[in-house]
């Protein structure tokens, strides 16, 4: 296999959303070798033979076209950088973010007026297709988000529903009264 | 494990359906249906996961009554036993990570239960289609076992009232915190204690979360694994730089800068002694008389400055009053007028003599 072979993927068709439109993306090989599903394709079967992959999920197009660029950028150079990206099994190891994956989350994913939503997609897909530092680079985003902020800032973002009897939350407030 | 073999031995048996037929038998089989969420969706690997269960669960009640459960095997698509020729292409054991990546994803059981398993969004079945059409499947290998088993089981325990298995199907995620649970960890791991606490008071869901022994754990695993390289940087600063920079202070510093402190104190009260007295200070004018203490004065000292305040703003006012009595352009004017007037009846000012000059000079020329 050539590093310069590419795949294509085909997003799934769904007639009633017509973000999902069955498009086909191409990509790299080694690029998209980074989605953990690929890669187990890839062991299972000869991936020479499929020319495209039909993707099973509702990912919006714009947010499949979002993941190829930025399985693109972070392309491998060569199947063992690959191999080492993948295959580390320290999970304290945490990714660092470059500015280029910063402007990339700012500008495209909770940029453009979609708030919460390019960036739950975003980590939506990026687990479902196993990109395990995209997805991480999206939990940092979140975490980011809710660093400092109070139960209720926190519960404004996320849009969590109080579930809280006013009893229950008088006893939490005690038991963490000390830090505050 | 017996019974999942019954159907591949009734199968071999049989003809080997056409693939139309299979659809066919799929659609009319009354347990089938439990499991069409999303018929031509269905991966090969969970497809045999869904056709040994179908034989798990209907072998113990319905054998007898006549169900054909050699259908139920072959009714899903690729589901081939090993002894056919058709299996080409052995995924029992390849197939071994991705089944992990979906117990991962909490599409799959992986022996443990799932907290929230009803919580699956839409789409959480990531299925990767047949391959190609050639592709065929093993029949589960022994190895998937427990993993069936725990499927069996969970189905047993109450999942089954749903009607649906494994892929439950949901509204697309709104907020944040429909997010599966292990990215929810992950997104809590990168929050410091007191952020955990403020998220534990948001919702039970996420009480249950941010307070979990496993996350706790993994903070405590996190900083060990990152401590003694912070540690051992060589970016860290050494102890005499720490001192020199005065952040790490010896007992000589502690010593010496006390010492510093009284001789400033001592110095100071000297030279408080040494100042010239007010009465010295009145006659040079630096101090207003009020302020000399033995003196008769209206006011009190510290009322000085404001008394003087209060004088000045008598006089503005007077001269304010004054201004607005006279009204000041058209006097002016007046007296202008009345300067020029004046000089010409006497005949000064440099215009006239210039004037009175000229006309002497043409009355003499004439």
């Amino acid at each position: 296999m050539t590093s310069n072979a590419t795949i294509q993927i085909q997003n799934k068709l769904n007639e009633k959303n017509e973000s999902v439109s069955g498009k086909i993306f191409t990509i790299n090989r080694l690029a998209a070798m980074q989605s953990g599903v690929i890669r187990v394709m890839a062991q299972c079967c000869e991936l020479d033979e499929i020319k495209v992959i039909p993707l099973h999920v509702a990912i919006p197009d714009h947010t499949l076209g979002l993941i190829v660029e930025w399985l693109d950028h972070h392309k491998p150079a060569t199947d063992s950088e690959l191999a080492e990206d993948t295959q580390s099994s320290d999970s304290y190891k945490r990714v660092e973010m470059t500015e280029w994956d910063q402007k990339f989350f700012d500008d495209k994913v909770t940029g453009a007026g979609s708030n919460d939503e390019g960036l739950l997609r975003i980590i939506f897909a990026a687990n479902y297709l196993g990109i395990e530092n995209l997805l991480d680079m999206g939990v940092q985003v979140v975490a980011n988000m809710l660093k400092g902020k109070s139960a209720e800032e926190i519960r404004y973002i996320l849009k969590i529903q109080n579930d809280f009897t006013p009893e229950e939350e008088e006893a939490i407030r005690a038991e963490n009264n000390w830090t505050e | 494990m017996a019974s999942l073999h019954v159907p591949e031995e009734q199968h071999e048996q049989q003809q080997q359906p056409s693939r139309e037929e299979q659809q066919q038998q799929r659609q009319d089989h009354p347990m089938a249906h439990e499991f069409d969420c999303d018929d031509e969706d269905l991966d090969p690997v969970l497809a045999v996961h869904l056709a040994s269960h179908l034989t798990l669960s209907s072998s113990g009640s319905e054998t007898e009554g006549g169900v054909d459960i050699g259908s139920c095997a072959v009714s899903l698509p690729g589901t081939v036993s090993p002894a056919t020729p058709r299996s080409s292409l052995p995924i029992s054991s390849a197939a071994q990570p991705y089944l992990q990546h979906l117990g991962r994803t909490g599409i799959m059981p992986d022996g443990q239960p799932d907290a929230r398993r009803d919580g699956w969004p839409e789409d959480a079945a990531l299925t990767l289609h047949p391959l190609n059409p050639s592709w065929t499947v093993d029949a589960p290998s022994p190895a998937l076992a427990p993993s069936l088993q725990a499927l069996a089981e969970r189905e047993k325990l109450g999942m089954g009232d749903r009607g649906t298995v494994v892929m439950l199907r949901r509204d697309s995620p709104r907020g944040l915190s429909d997010l599966p649970n292990e990215v929810l960890l992950q997104i809590l791991s990168y929050l410091e204690v007191c952020d955990l606490l403020a998220t534990s008071r948001t919702s039970h869901h996420l009480r249950t979360l941010s307070l979990s022994p496993s996350l706790q754990r993994h903070r405590l695993r996190h900083a060990r694994a990152v401590l003694p390289p912070m540690l051992s940087s060589p970016s860290r600063p050494s102890l005499s730089d720490l001192i020199r920079r005065h952040i790490f202070l010896t007992n000589t510093t502690v010593v010496s800068r006390r010492l510093a402190r009284n001789f400033i104190s001592i110095r100071l009260s000297r030279q408080l002694a040494a100042r010239p007295s007010p009465e010295v200070l009145v006659e040079r004018c630096v101090l207003p008389p009020e302020c000399v203490p033995g003196t008769k004065t209206a006011v009190a000292p510290a009322l000085v400055a404001r008394r003087r305040a209060v004088e000045r703003e008598k006089v503005k006012d007077a001269l304010r009053r004054f201004l607005g009595s006279v009204t000041f352009k058209g006097g002016v004017r007046e007296r202008e007028e009345g300067v020029k007037k004046w000089e010409e009846r006497v005949g000064v000012g440099r215009v006239w003599r210039l004037r009175r000059f000229w006309e002497g000079v043409s009355t003499s020329a004439v």
